[in-house]
């Protein structure tokens, strides 16, 4: 065999490797959902049975959390989101020397560990009375979670184009009409990506989370309580809706994406 | 409506750096104004403290008899066309031409007739609803156009509008801006540092050079009497000795031109010379032509280093046998075909001039021009650059 071919080889070898390893727990745990055992397991293999999705259906507290998890995560893409604009769109124009520290300021949420966002969210806000519940919540995310819509909004200011600004100001347009009209439809793709990251990193949140819910319950929170408590099936059954609920916006978003690009193709192309 | 445009002892600062030196000017309304001269001269400077980008360090600008000083850009009645156009590229063509009308306000029927009327100016009808990522480069430039007239500015700024083009599309809107101008009457100020630009449009060209006017006059004043160095060397091609001043009879001066011996010229418009300045003496190609050794008038004799047939002339490019400097020569197709014989490399030939075409300045070292790039160099600063105020 020539090395050329082993590389070859060695390539795909790496690569269906690397399949398994991602997939094959997911695989296992979509399996388990269809095992009519008490545990979640595949083996052994006790019959093949549907009632895990009933038992999921009647689970109150799990709706429960799952409508609070959907509850912080719109709270934290509404506070999020324009926070993480407003501070690019800030960040952009500061040209003094101040601006790689106030860019670490903003960025430090990040690299801090989320457990130490949670507890000093809650430590700071019970000095006002606030206890912990869905409002902090969204309060001790949205900290980090503005910082990554900040740095995508940042990406893509950076390749804005300035003489566009001018342009506009230049034909009479006030700042205002300048942002919206120009700057904001520019923005417009970095900011919806932006929402659905930050919408995400909220719903799967749980650090953080555990500090600041109070008495309330995520999805997160909850599954992690239910390990302590005994787990079902029943947390298997969702996270395979959750997975196909997942990949089915993909699929849509890509479809979505290669049409725009066809019907732009064309266009450029005159026709 | 007034589109004159005056700057009164304007002088724009970055910090230590001096961009624009004291300038007073005034643009007539209605003009094709250009102002021409090498990257990082300032012209574009003074465009933006026109448009009102920039706030001038000192002095005042006027539009129209009125002071702008404090009106914001967007309150000016001023429009520009960028160098990369700044078209929006999410927009239509439509929308790209009323941005300026919507951001004013003005109804969508209105607005529609506006840029209906502008696409047909600038010959691109039914565009309308393009995407402006669609049209092709010379289209584009149309849409920017149209764009920066839709607002109706009493001053039209461009700021090298046409770098973006090839050649041919460049020649062809040179001729379609001058058009455009004289049909809406609006005052272009347009910068560029391509003299075939300035000097094809232009009603007048102020030549720049380190922030600072070296000349103000029409394109062929420019040409005929450069006022600087700087102008004679930038403008055009130049063949430039220097010497000595020996005396001076009205306009023919008489020269020493060490090794080159005796040689006369024109003293240049308004530059005040004294018998014995250092002086340099500008003698365009086109306007050497081969003589015999002997004749009188001044001669120049050069051994020819290399021939270029150029279609309607031929350039030599010589070393003069007293100096050792070079000189060039433009021979027009008649004289060229007259000489044939003697146009080979190492061939001596004897040229010379009529000296009321030939200029002489005082010597201010100021502009060389690189002879691999043809880019000027500036070696030191223009000491001798004129202090302009025109009517």
């Amino acid at each position: 065999m020539s090395s050329q071919r082993l590389m070859a080889f060695g390539l795909r070898f790496y690569v269906v490797v690397f399949f398994v390893y991602l997939f094959l727990p997911l695989l296992i745990m979509a399996a388990a959902t269809f095992n009519d055992s008490r545990f979640p397991t595949v083996t052994p293999w006790d019959g093949t049975t549907l009632r895990w999705f009933g038992e999921l259906a009647a689970d109150g507290g799990m709706w429960q959390a799952l409508g609070n998890s959907a509850i912080v995560a719109v709270g934290v893409l509404c506070l999020a989101v324009p926070i993480g604009i407003a501070t690019a769109l800030f960040l952009n124009t500061v040209s003094s020397r101040a601006k790689p520290f106030l860019y670490a300021l903003i960025l430090s949420p990040l690299l801090t560990p989320g457990v130490i966002i949670g507890i000093s969210t809650l430590i700071f806000w019970r000095q006002f009375g606030v206890s912990g519940g869905i409002f902090l919540t969204v309060l001790g995310q949205a900290t980090f979670i503005a910082a990554y819509v900040m740095l995508m909004v940042t990406a893509r200011l950076q390749r804005f184009d300035r003489t566009m600004e001018r342009a506009a100001l230049d034909l009479g347009a006030s700042q205002w009409q300048m942002f919206r009209r120009i700057l904001l439809p520019y923005l417009k793709p970095a900011i919806y990506s932006a929402g659905v990251i930050a919408f995400l990193q909220s719903f799967e949140n749980y650090n953080t989370t555990l500090f600041v819910v109070g008495y309330d319950t995520t999805l997160t929170v909850y599954i992690a309580s239910k390990v302590r408590t005994g787990l079902t099936p029943a947390v298997n059954a969702l996270g395979l809706i959750l997975i196909l609920v997942t990949v089915l916006l993909a699929i849509a978003y890509e479809v979505k994406r290669r049409r725009e690009e066809a019907v732009r193709i064309r266009a450029q192309a005159g026709v | 409506m007034d589109g004159s445009v005056r700057l009164d002892e304007v002088v724009m600062r970055f910090g230590d750096f001096t961009a624009i030196e004291k300038t007073s000017l005034t643009i007539g309304s209605g003009e094709f104004f250009s102002f021409l001269g090498p990257s990082g001269c300032g012209k574009t400077t003074l465009l933006n403290i026109v448009s009102g980008f920039l706030v001038p360090s000192q002095g005042q600008v006027f539009i129209g008899e009125e002071p702008v000083a404090g009106v914001p850009v967007n309150r000016r009645p001023t429009a520009m066309i960028f160098q990369n156009l700044a078209l929006f590229p999410l927009m239509t063509v439509f929308e790209n031409i009323e941005f300026g009308l919507e951001v004013r306000g003005v109804g969508k029927k209105q607005r529609r007739e506006t840029s209906e009327r502008l696409l047909a100016l600038v010959a691109l009808e039914g565009s309308g609803p393009k995407q402006v990522t669609e049209l092709s480069g010379g289209q584009k430039q149309r849409v920017a156009i149209a764009r920066a007239l839709a607002v109706e500015p009493r001053v039209l700024l461009l700021d090298e509008p046409l770098s973006a083009l090839d050649l041919k599309l460049r020649q062809h809107m040179r001729a379609e801006l001058k058009t455009i101008q004289r049909k809406t009457g609006i005052t272009f100020i347009y910068i560029t540092h391509d003299q075939g630009e300035a000097l094809t449009m232009s009603d007048r060209v102020a030549v720049m050079s380190a922030g600072r006017i070296q000349q103000v006059a029409d394109p062929m004043t420019l040409y005929r009497s450069p006022a600087t160095g700087f102008v004679a060397a930038f403008v055009g091609e130049n063949n430039r000795l220097e010497s000595r001043l020996v005396d001076r009879e009205g306009q023919r001066v008489r020269l020493d031109g060490g090794a080159l011996g005796e040689l006369v010229g024109s003293a240049g418009e308004g530059v005040s010379l004294g018998n014995g300045d250092r002086v340099a003496l500008y003698v365009r190609p086109e306007h050497l032509k081969p003589v015999a050794a002997d004749a009188a008038g001044p001669r120049l004799e050069g051994e020819i280093e290399a021939v270029h047939f150029e279609g309607a002339s031929v350039m030599l490019e010589t070393r003069l046998t007293a100096s050792g400097e070079k000189l060039r020569v433009q021979l027009g197709h008649e004289v060229s075909r007259q000489y044939a014989d003697s146009l080979s490399v190492g061939q001596r030939m004897t040229f010379g001039y009529d000296p009321a075409d030939a200029v002489v300045l005082p010597d201010d070292g100021s502009a060389v021009v690189d002879e691999t790039t043809g880019e000027m160099v500036e070696s030191r600063t223009a000491a001798g650059g004129a202090h302009v105020s025109s009517a």
